[in-house]
């Protein structure tokens, strides 16, 4: 169900912006960024990976932006956009 | 038997401890007793008489999805009849279901309990913020704000209700920011909408 909803969110983010989460309420999801390097070329691959122990508490930064995916009046999930 | 907590955002909370461990003055607990199919409406002395109109309604709710056998039977705190007092001691599962009920009661958990509320609206915002909304769960539950003069002075009374007609889609405005709230276990219970003002 999750990868379901997970998979709506492959296409690129709004422009100006980075994914950085996805919340799928009450998991969150975190964007891995895996680095391997082939003969000095570096690659990247980024993966969607369900964080554990989030530190408890309040988390707020003027420099993210959600945005809200909306099916059948619910909310599904909310991705957490970072400012380039 | 089954409690539940009325929350002021209209929402049930179940209970799984005696009844007598929850008969809080300030609370409203709706009691589902289905071997005399009666649901008693118990209302705190010092609840907010906004939560004793919810009770009423959810009570009314309970019955339509129980079925229409029941009765709701409202009480007053102080004013418990002997049948009342019997149950209080009881674990919610020692008096069992009859099985004559056709569907489950729909309880959305996790929701916005009094608790989560206070705890969000009392942790000050970063300067330049206001809250829109709050979403818990799959709900988003939006402030609304009224105003209404008093003998020339301004009285502004903030509401947080469910908005259940969400429009379906991506929302997304670069004039919005979040506050996540992560509990105990490491979970987001609630995200909270922030306005840049």
């Amino acid at each position: 169900m999750a990868q379901e909803i997970l998979d709506k969110f492959k296409e690129d983010p709004p422009e100006g912006y980075i994914r950085e989460g996805i919340i799928i309420p009450p998991d969150y999801y975190a964007v891995i960024e895996k680095k391997t390097t082939i003969m000095g070329k570096e690659s990247v691959k980024r993966e969607i990976e369900k964080a554990e122990n989030l530190p408890q508490g309040f988390i707020f930064s003027p420099d993210y932006t959600p945005r809200i995916l909306i099916e059948n009046g619910k909310v599904v999930a909310i991705e957490i956009l970072k400012k380039k | 038997m089954e409690i539940y907590n009325v929350e002021t955002s209209g929402e049930l909370t179940k209970i799984t401890t005696k009844l007598s461990n929850v008969l809080s003055t300030d609370k409203v607990l709706l009691i589902v007793r289905e071997d005399t199919k009666t649901i008693y409406l118990w209302k705190g002395l010092h609840s907010p008489v906004s939560k004793k109109f919810i009770g009423a309604r959810c009570g009314q709710q309970l019955r339509g999805e129980k079925g229409l056998l029941f009765k709701v039977i409202p009480i007053d705190e102080g004013e418990e009849p002997p049948e009342f007092e019997e149950i209080k001691d009881l674990e919610p599962s020692e008096l069992s279901t009859s099985g004559v009920f056709k569907k489950e009661v729909s309880i959305s958990t996790p929701s916005l309990t009094d608790e989560l509320k206070n705890l969000l609206l009392n942790e000050p915002l970063a300067e330049g913020f206001t809250r829109e909304g709050i979403i818990v769960g799959n709900d988003y539950y939006a402030i609304t704000e009224s105003k209404a003069n008093v003998l020339g002075k301004e009285v502004i009374n903030q509401e947080i209700q469910r908005v259940d007609d969400l429009p379906d889609g991506l929302l997304f405005d670069t004039n919005y920011g979040l506050r996540i709230h992560v509990n105990s276990n490491g979970k987001v219970d609630a995200v909270e909408l922030l306005k840049k003002i």
